[in-house]
């Protein structure tokens, strides 16, 4: 509406110029009825509150992802986004945003990142249990036998970050808070009692008895992880790298 | 010339057919010098319908309650990374903090026939590992499938989890958990 108005205003100077006064004139009130009507379409809009489009369960789920950094089972992706924003995420909307990513895959159309299933075993299958997303480097979305819990205990420090991060709000450092007394609930030293809540949990103290934890089992994780990514970029294709292999078919059984 | 699984048909006739479970299993090995219970067994003949109208019939059930608290409760115990379970192995146990290595074989195989055919045979892969105390040798499997001779014919015995660790004495010690359900190829 801006440019309709310089351009009328373009052209009443151009009227003028060849003299003519009466095209000029009716051109200039053009002009000027066109600039009030952009104003007073961008004082209306500035008065409506904007209209903010609710994030998806996908878009959620990566932003979820993104910042546990870990593969991780849609029940905790949703415990996580829950408490993050304090929205209710239906963990039953993960099954269709799985299929969904395949599909988008195989179309050939490009996303930026695909939700994908961790690879896990010894002929890295698509893992059922965990998500992962497909630009994290290969060792990342590679689940080794002590993965599980050096996630978890990563999942842990991560949370403990958003507690003490500036932009949490009270709200939500409560939510934060209490989601950390569940995960700490199984490390040595980290709570007072079994029945420490989220109220009265001390972070420092968590910090330290995951800290402890972690550095019994951290590099042997890093260390296995980094071997299998070599394995899996020799052994699977393309595809397979993001998608998972497939297990040999068992021929014969036997007892035992 | 007919097979094991022929003549076992052949047995059963027209009786209804039940797949064992592992508490009908146990229940059998105790009283094994039956062989008209072991015939039973082997072909996979439902008594307890086969009774049905006739003055030995049963009048009840397992409540299904009871296996939906079983499933609630095995979910709890492997949520969040089996904190629980490792915290129960920790404490009632006595597992090692560095005893968390976790195999979970029902996350990546398919829930049918095969997956359970690859499952027994990684299971068995697994527990050479724990027997030999390799260093990659798991703590927990989830999901383990064993596997026995029945009749001539394999069977399976699905776990929920199955929990090794390094003894005292440098011995693996293998606690299977639960042991739930029985198929037979």
């Amino acid at each position: 509406m801006l440019s309709d108005a310089a351009g009328l205003a373009e052209q009443a100077a151009d009227a003028l110029r060849r003299g003519d006064v009466e095209a000029s004139s009716r051109l200039q009130r053009e002009a000027e009825s066109a600039w009030w009507r952009a104003r007073r379409l961008g004082q209306r809009q500035a008065k409506r509150p904007a209209r903010v489009r609710a994030p998806s369960a996908r878009e959620r789920t990566v932003a979820a992802l993104t910042e546990l950094a870990v593969p991780s089972s849609p029940k905790q992706i949703a415990a996580y986004a829950e408490a993050r924003t304090g929205d209710a995420f239906d963990v039953r909307a993960l099954a269709s945003v799985r299929r969904d990513e395949l599909r988008s895959w195989s179309s050939g159309s490009k996303r930026d990142t695909y939700i994908v299933p961790a690879l896990e075993g010894p002929w890295f299958q698509a893992g059922r249990g965990r998500l992962a997303l497909s630009h994290w480097p290969l060792r990342q979305r590679i689940v080794g036998p002590l993965s599980p819990r050096v996630d978890h205990l990563h999942t842990c420090l991560q949370i403990i970050e958003r507690i003490e991060s500036a932009d949490a709000d009270r709200e939500s450092g409560g939510r934060m808070r209490a989601l950390l007394a569940e995960y700490a609930r199984s490390i040595p030293g980290a709570l007072v009692d079994a029945w420490t809540s989220g109220d009265d949990l001390e972070v420092s103290r968590i910090r330290t008895a995951v800290a402890a934890e972690l550095v019994l089992i951290e590099r042997d994780d890093a260390s296995s992880r980094e071997r299998e990514a070599e394995r899996a970029a020799r052994r699977l294709t393309p595809e397979q790298l993001v998608w998972g292999g497939s297990m040999p078919q068992v021929v014969a059984g036997r007892s035992g | 010339m007919s097979t094991p699984e022929d003549r076992l048909a052949e047995v059963r006739g027209s009786a209804p057919e039940k797949r064992p479970t592992v508490s009908v299993l146990r229940a059998a090995t105790a009283h094994s010098d039956c062989p008209f219970a072991m015939v039973a067994l082997a072909s996979r003949t439902d008594l307890d319908k086969l009774c049905q109208g006739t003055y030995f019939e049963v009048s009840f059930g397992q409540d299904p309650q009871a296996f939906q608290r079983g499933e609630m409760f095995e979910r709890r115990v492997k949520d969040m990374n089996y904190a629980a379970l490792i915290q129960m192995l920790r404490y009632d146990a006595g597992f090692p903090l560095t005893s968390v290595r976790i195999e979970d074989l029902r996350s990546r195989t398919p829930p049918n026939m095969e997956g359970l055919k690859q499952r027994a045979a990684e299971t068995r892969r697994l527990l050479r590992l724990i027997a030999r105390k390799a260093p990659e040798a798991p703590n927990i499997i989830d999901g383990a499938v064993l596997t026995c001779m029945i009749a001539g014919r394999v069977a399976y015995f699905e776990a929920d989890s199955l929990a090794a660790a390094a003894a005292a004495r440098g011995r693996g010690e293998v606690v299977p958990d639960d042991r739930r359900a029985v198929r037979q190829r």
